[in-house]
């Protein structure tokens, strides 16, 4: 089976190799790892790699296939493509639909304001939805030219981390 | 004595105050909003009673529920923390009234010293020096230019009930002196419904430095020495430390007692705070008092060896204080990390949500305030500081060691975190050197934002472990799968773990 990585600007390719309940091997971009990698199944991955010990702890990002992990070192955003994905982001190219297109609220909180209204026209930077939370608001800005397509949130709503707020068109 | 002691507030600080009540046998009242009802605070106490919707002005700011569950519970006292009500003198007013004690100063001396034109002509009668400027509001633009004319610039104007940054203007030249003065009355007036301001000389680089005084009701006053608070953004308080950097065994002296006359001036009773700006020559200045418990305390418990709660409450229960001037030796250097739940590389983005996993770090010399636990869900509601670390060791330089041990030690996922941030602040060498002031974070911010680097190999440990997980989850969904099903325990236990949190 053959998966993609991709961590920053880099896509790698993964095939996993064998899985037994200690050793994994797994090939990323041609280079072979065989490492000892266990985990208490709550996100929490012990891997011990030629000696090396890795603390590292993954938590699932916006989507199901979007991860968080961090390592002693420091913090990376890594997704998994799969062939559900690859498929899904083929469909959804064909259609001309856009991810940077839709504006997701990255953390739970409140809306206190929507400044735009369904067929407005707005300029890159333009603030379209101010989020209150933890006493801080937020403002979040057109990340281009566009025109309003949909708004699924209210004033004074209270949103989840990673809900939709506007659709761009 | 008191017996039993309502805590008016939520997170880190209830929990720290009902733990010395514990240490002293007093029985505690937690009070809660919709929100918190799984908080911590309300179940490490005694008693719980809720208060209200989740705003805080719906729950935690209402004087009149907070006394009805005083009464209610029997509680003879009530510790208002920070924030909140804690510096509200008609709170303590209300307190007086209605026959409870009010864990904290006079309301005489909460009014005098939370406005600041008051609080700054007091000073200047006793005799502490404050930063040149204006004694009284300013009524005029053509006398705020006489002033200015002796001062020179730039200047700041400031709110005289202000605080947290409101009504505040920074006035480099002449030509912007009127539209400021302007700005800053309507924001003070929208703000605090109260218009008065003032202009004070802008001192340029400054350090914030504090005083810690503790005063029984006979009149005795102490300083439990200086917390250097410089590392800040956006007027909030990120890193401290004790003692000072810059500190010297005179100035301390200097500066002790002028904070204990400070004091003085207003008959202060309970712990206070004096703040100081101290400028590159070590001139000092009076900035203002906060008549209430601070959140950086645990500092100098740790290097002064006095629990301060603890003090404030032998004091709210009429006793002498337990320590003389004299008795009071710093030993060693504490060093305290404000963990927010924020995102630092998205420009500081609060992160509230579901606390996954936790781990403290543990160790020598090391203590954690906070009041998260796993499976609690940090409220959107509040303030987004989650947690304090701090560290003590023999020299500052073991210190700033250990804190960056701990940073590295603590672990909480399932939200965004400063953690990665603070490791920055103790690598940054401008603060390893103790060079700095309140311009720290400005001055460093591409070096406290750039991220240590990863090989390729880091990241590709990164990517297996993400990968791991992602079998993992799959194989949740789908039991019979093409990967190898191989017994765990210790899987088998998340398993059961994470289904019952729904």
């Amino acid at each position: 089976m053959d998966f993609e990585a991709i961590i920053g600007e880099r896509t790698a390719k993964l095939t996993l190799l064998s899985r037994t309940d200690k050793i994994l091997k797994v090939s990323v971009d041609g280079i072979i790892y065989e490492l000892d990698c266990v985990t208490t199944g709550n996100g929490v991955y012990s891997i011990i790699s030629e000696g090396k010990s890795y603390d590292i702890d993954v938590v699932q990002g916006l989507s199901n296939k979007q991860f968080i992990v961090n390592s002693d070192m420091s913090e990376y955003k890594v997704e998994i493509v799969d062939a559900e994905s690859r498929y899904m982001k083929a469909m959804n190219k064909a259609k001309g639909f856009d991810e940077g297109n839709i504006i997701f609220c990255p953390m739970p909180g409140k809306i206190v304001k929507i400044l735009v209204k369904v067929g407005d026209t707005v300029e890159k930077g333009q603030t379209m939805v101010i989020v209150s939370a933890m006493k801080m608001e937020s403002e979040f800005k057109a990340s281009k030219e566009g025109v309003i397509k949909e708004i699924a949130v209210a004033e004074e709503e209270t949103v989840s981390g990673g809900q939709k707020m506007i659709v761009l068109e | 004595m008191i017996k039993k002691i309502l805590v008016a507030n939520r997170g880190e600080i209830a929990v720290r105050v009902m733990r010395s009540c514990k240490e002293l046998g007093i029985k505690t009242v937690a009070v809660f909003s919709d929100a918190d009802r799984k908080a911590k605070h309300v179940r490490y106490a005694d008693e719980a009673y809720h208060i209200g919707a989740s705003p805080s002005s719906e729950s935690y700011l209402r004087m009149d529920k907070i006394m009805e569950v005083a009464k209610r519970s029997g509680a003879d006292a009530i510790h208002p923390g920070y924030g909140f009500l804690s510096e509200n003198g008609d709170f303590a007013q209300l307190c007086e009234d209605e026959g409870i004690i009010f864990i904290g100063p006079s309301p005489y001396a909460i009014h005098t010293m939370g406005d600041k034109i008051t609080a700054r002509q007091t000073m200047i009668e006793a005799g502490v020096p404050v930063v040149p400027g204006t004694k009284e509001k300013i009524t005029s633009e053509k006398k705020a230019l006489e002033v200015i004319q002796n001062i020179g610039f730039p200047v700041m104007i400031k709110a005289s009930a202000g605080g947290g940054g409101k009504g505040m203007r920074l006035v480099k030249e002449e030509s912007e002196l009127i539209s400021a003065i302007r700005g800053a009355r309507s924001e003070a007036k929208s703000s605090f419904g109260d218009d008065a301001v003032y202009i004070e000389k802008y001192i340029s680089s400054p350090h914030h430095i504090e005083f810690q005084i503790l005063a029984d009701k006979f009149g005795h006053t102490i300083h439990l020495c200086e917390r250097e608070c410089s590392v800040q953004r956006r007027h909030q308080k990120v890193v401290e430390e004790t003692p000072s950097p810059i500190m010297t065994a005179e100035l301390r002296d200097k500066m002790g007692r002028d904070a204990v006359a400070a004091a003085k001036a207003v008959e202060y009773y309970g712990a206070g705070t004096i703040e100081f700006l101290v400028d590159d020559n070590l001139n000092y200045y009076f900035l203002e008092m906060n008549t209430r418990l601070q959140v950086e305390h645990p500092i100098t418990e740790r290097v002064v060896g006095v629990d301060i709660v603890r003090e404030q409450i032998n004091i709210a229960n009429g006793l002498n204080l337990t320590y003389t001037q004299e008795q009071i030796k710093q030993r060693g250097h504490s060093i305290e990390c404000r963990i927010y739940a924020e995102d630092p590389e998205n420009n500081f983005m609060p992160s509230p949500g579901i606390i996954r996993e936790i781990v403290e770090p543990l160790g020598l010399g090391v203590r954690t305030d906070g009041y998260m636990y796993e499976g609690f869900e940090i409220p959107i509601f509040y303030d987004p500081m989650i947690s304090k670390l701090i560290v003590w060791g023999e020299s500052r330089d073991e210190a700033i060691h250990r804190m960056k041990r701990t940073l590295d030690e603590y672990k909480i996922s399932g939200v965004k975190t400063s953690i990665s941030f603070l490791k920055r602040i103790m690598e940054c060498p401008d603060f390893y050197e103790g060079k700095y002031n309140t311009h720290f974070i400005e001055k460093n911010l591409d070096f406290l934002l750039s991220k240590t680097n990863c090989d390729k190999h880091c990241e590709d440990i990164a990517m297996i472990a993400a990968f791991a997980e992602y079998m993992s989850k799959l194989k949740k969904i789908q039991p019979t799968t093409q990967f190898e099903v191989y017994y765990n325990k210790w899987k088998d236990v998340g398993r059961i773990k994470a289904a019952m949190r729904i």
